[in-house]
């Protein structure tokens, strides 16, 4: 498709361009309880195009540009004339010139994976035997679950020579755990691995089943006001978000933050809990752009020392283009998880949603399980919500000694929060 | 009024889809083809720039064919297609139909029947006034401009803004034996965006407006600026509530998720299925007060979830939901309603023809009571008037609810104070909520903005709405 489609920039006579074109084939199983309900594949290509127009309006130079995608079956005219209206769009968009990434030529990368080297059946078979491996009790096991195996092959050209190339396997899904009695509760559970982890995913079946029982004898969450808390797992990632959002270079251009390199970005105060050290890591081998993306030093015990993000931004506020990232290293702190554990107030280990605000600065969710140690004694309970502000807990805030390893995060398995106001049954 | 024409592309297609049908049915003994052609665009002017782009989840082309073995289902999506690909397209549907193998050990395959196949031939669009297609980029920028620089010019706090218009327009065909179904559709979200600034406290609100209609939306986005800036000038100054149970009325925006988030997503069939809803064995027994009746309907009301046949093939119907306080029945996609004996209702969906479809929601509203706004506030001693929800999950197994807002405004003795609080977290159990509503507002209010998932995933259009109400809500 790609020469289809440059041949249609050429003559419409666009010379600024970038292409992207993605292969997805996927394979998907769905089962309900112990039975497997649908299957599918889905097998796509889509060639995301963007062509760029440069232009000058009251001495002011601007480069404009439109997106538009293209499928296989689209003739020669309909990608001409998406061609040419894009064109004209990319006129209308007075964005202050920037410099687009530089050129860079490598052959295909294979992203490593033992998913690359079996049949897309006999991946899913090991995955779903895993999943199912520790469902063995009657009163509490899976009600369903949905696998997911990608394969994704990227190419990325643009009209400054860059001619990039890689593929990339990934297996993901979620899953939910029933358990009856006494109460009929569940709890849901999503996965996503870059490799055949079964090992990984039975052993968090078993902790998510685990979960269940317990939510199923939890008691009316009882803490109303302001509690220490404990956030394990994706909800510590949700809330250390917002200092990779700290990186952002788009945050910064719009005013949001104004931290600049060399800030603390936890404030200016002294502070008696944990300095962040964030490092940021590739989760694909290039940016959308071109970039070719590498291991970057983001925080540093609390000071700022790179911004990234999307090109633009990163062109306007004058800093190196590395692209954007997703995917970052903390560093551990020096509290035990069994430390945080053994603290009065609530462990909690699941939401039915929680969320981090980066602009606001709010994490909130609903509690669906908790473990609330009042000093004497340690009882799952359930129900109310957590309201919090990162303003008022990150000088405080403490990092596990323990880790979690993700395809987002490489960092501490919990996080400690003092003083957040809860709101009880 | 103009009504939409069907996709070229889809018209001229069709008769190698039907050869394609032909063959699949040649093999199989049920099988459909649905196919989409659809494209999808947001607009946005911001103080950090412009932008035109395309959404990819709203512009795709492609095709699903959904085939029964004599067990159960399979599928195949795919967007290249051509008379010589046929053969190549069997084999991968051949591939993917193979996939019950992997379901070994103590696993077993789920067996249905035979999916129906009524009769059924249709064609139908949906109407506009302004096409963005028509209205010409050019235009579509300049007013997003204008609209950004109002924004920003109200108050010297502010410190970004953004007027943003996203559109999509689809023609699905669907193809079986007996039925030959074409629709094409229309819809339109729009947002203003307002942040502010002072000191380190940093707010932001959003004014949303949907649609099923054209760009002719945007005379009502002018509308918007000034309650826009009102409101996040006014977040600036607000406190952390203390948590408790308070009287609420919550605006017809709250209502709209606490009726799609607290009790549509339970009342999704396929959820039944897994036995995932506890909503299942509540079926003709009170869930709510008996002022509330509340309907899912893809065809009685007109905004973004409205259409005139699913992805299933299946006619979009008017369901009511709970009847005066009772629930009288959920929604389905027509498998779940094969599966379960039940009619199916119009309400399987797919993100996009790449995606399963599953049972989600249309339109999804109650219907209208008879106070007035002004007696609802005016009966609170002390609570709170509920606007700009930002999200819910839904928890359809233990009714739970979960839901952040963006804005309480304490009333006290049946008047605004004018003192605001921010953010807020609605939790508690749905029935709770929903049997202690005392009034209702005499109009009813949709939006349609935003797009609805089924748990993290999946993303459809929807819309929700309600009249005002009043209830006892847990905050926090």
């Amino acid at each position: 498709m790609i020469d289809r489609i440059l041949k249609a920039l050429k003559n419409n006579n666009v010379s600024i361009y970038r292409l992207r074109d993605t292969v997805t084939e996927s394979t998907e199983v769905f089962f309900v309880k112990k039975k497997l309900d649908t299957r599918r594949i889905a097998n796509t290509e889509t060639v995301s195009v963007t062509v760029y127009k440069e232009f000058e309006k009251d001495g002011v130079k601007y480069l404009g540009d439109a997106n538009f995608s293209v499928e296989p079956s689209m003739s020669e005219e309909m990608i001409d004339s998406k061609v040419k209206k894009a064109f004209m769009s990319a006129g209308f968009v007075t964005n202050k010139a920037y410099a687009l990434a530089d050129k860079v030529v490598s052959d295909t990368i294979h992203v490593k994976s033992s998913l690359s080297e079996m049949t897309s059946e006999g991946a899913l078979e090991k995955m779903v035997e895993a999943l199912y491996r520790n469902d063995t009790d009657d009163n509490t096991f899976i009600n369903s679950a949905e696998f997911f195996l990608t394969k994704r092959t990227v190419r990325i050209v643009t009209s400054k020579g860059v001619d990039v190339s890689w593929v990339k396997f990934g297996i993901g899904g979620e899953y939910v755990c029933q358990c009856k009695t006494p109460e009929d509760v569940e709890t849901y559970a999503d996965f996503d691995y870059d490799d055949l982890e079964c090992e990984q995913l039975a052993e968090k079946v078993k902790e998510t089943l685990a979960m269940t029982r317990d939510r199923s004898i939890a008691k009316a969450n009882p803490v109303n006001g302001k509690c220490d808390i404990v956030l394990p797992n994706q909800y510590a990632r949700e809330v250390l978000n917002y200092y990779i959002d700290q990186t952002d270079a788009f945050y910064n251009f719009a005013g949001y933050f104004e931290n600049k390199i060399g800030d603390l970005v936890q404030g200016k105060d002294e502070i008696s809990g944990d300095r962040i050290t964030l490092d940021l890591l590739p989760d694909e081998p290039f940016s959308p752009d071109g970039i070719k993306m590498e291991e970057l030093p983001g925080i540093e015990n609390g000071v700022l020392k790179n911004y990234q993000g999307a090109l633009r931004f990163c062109r306007y506020l004058n800093v190196p283009a590395v692209g954007g990232y997703d995917k970052y290293r903390i560093a551990s702190g020096t509290m035990s998880f069994e430390d945080m554990k053994k603290q009065k107030g609530l462990y909690i280990v699941n939401f039915s949603d929680f969320q981090m605000d980066s602009v606001v600065g709010c994490f909130r969710g609903e509690i669906r399980l908790a473990y609330y140690n009042d000093g004497t004694k340690i009882v799952p309970v359930t129900g109310g919500s957590v309201n919090g502000s990162i303003h008022e807990v990150q000088s405080s805030l403490r990092l596990s000694s323990e880790r979690q390893e993700t395809t987002s995060i490489s960092g501490p398995k919990a996080i400690f929060l003092k003083d957040v106001s809860v709101a009880g049954c | 009024m103009k009504k939409l024409k069907h996709s070229e592309y889809i018209l001229a297609i069709k008769p190698v889809l039907k050869k394609l049908l032909d063959a699949v049915l040649a093999k199989y003994p049920y099988a459909s083809i649905l196919a989409v052609d659809s494209m999808g665009n947001m607009y946005s002017s911001a103080k950090t720039g412009i932008s035109i782009t395309e959404i990819p989840r709203y512009a795709n082309c492609g095709f699903v064919i959904k085939a029964y073995d004599g067990n159960a289902y399979g599928e195949y999506s795919f967007n290249e297609v051509s008379e010589e690909l046929i053969p190549e397209i069997l084999k991968k549907l051949d591939e993917a139909m193979s996939l019950k193998n992997v379901a070994k050990g103590g696993l077993s395959l789920c067996e249905y029947k035979q999916m129906t196949d009524e009769p059924c031939t249709f064609s139908d669009s949906s109407e506009y006034e302004i096409a963005p297609w028509e209205m010409g980029d050019d235009k579509i920028i300049a007013k997003l401009t204008e609209l950004k620089d109002a924004l920003m010019a109200t108050d010297k706090r502010v410190i970004n803004a953004a007027a943003r218009i996203n559109y999509q327009k689809y023609t699905k065909l669907f193809l079986s034996k007996n039925k030959d179904m074409i629709q094409s559709n229309m819809w339109v979200e729009a947002y203003l965006t307002i942040a502010a600034k002072e000191g380190d406290n940093v707010r932001d609100n959003y004014c949303p407006f949907s649609g099923r209609c054209g760009f002719e939306i945007m005379d009502e986005m002018q509308k918007g600026v000034k309650k826009a800036s009102e409101v996040v000038i006014e977040l600036l100054s607000a406190e952390q509530i203390v948590p408790g149970t308070y009287t609420c009325v919550c605006n017809p925006h709250v209502t709209g998720m606490i009726v799609h988030e607290a009790f549509g997503h339970g009342a999704e069939m396929d959820m039944f299925v897994k036995d995932r809803a506890i909503a299942q064995s509540y079926i003709g027994k009170r869930v709510a007060s008996d002022l509330v009746t509340m309907h899912d309907s893809g065809n009685a009301v007109s905004q973004t979830g409205t259409y005139f046949f699913d992805d299933e093939g299946v006619l979009a119907t008017d369901t009511v939901i709970i009847d005066k306080g009772i629930l009288k029945t959920g929604m389905s996609d027509a498998q779940s309603a094969m599966y379960l004996g039940t009619e199916p209702t119009g309400n399987g969906k797919r993100e996009s023809y790449k995606r399963k479809a599953y049972t989600r929601m249309t339109n999804t509203y109650f219907e209208a009571g008879k106070d007035k706004v002004e007696d609802m506030i005016a009966s609170v001693d002390y609570g709170f008037l509920l606007e700009n929800p930002s999200s819910g999950m839904e928890d359809p197994k233990n009714w739970g609810i979960q839901m952040m807002v963006d804005m309480a405004r304490e009333i006290k003795n049946g008047k605004l104070t004018g003192k605001v609080f921010s953010p807020c977290i609605l939790s508690g159990y749905v029935p709770d909520l929903l049997e202690s509503i005392s009034m209702m507002s005499d109009t009813v209010e949709l939006g349609g903005s935003g797009a609805c998932g089924k748990g993290y995933k999946e993303f459809v259009k929807v819309s929700d709405g309600g009249p005002y109400i009043k209830a006892q809500i847990r905050l926090g």
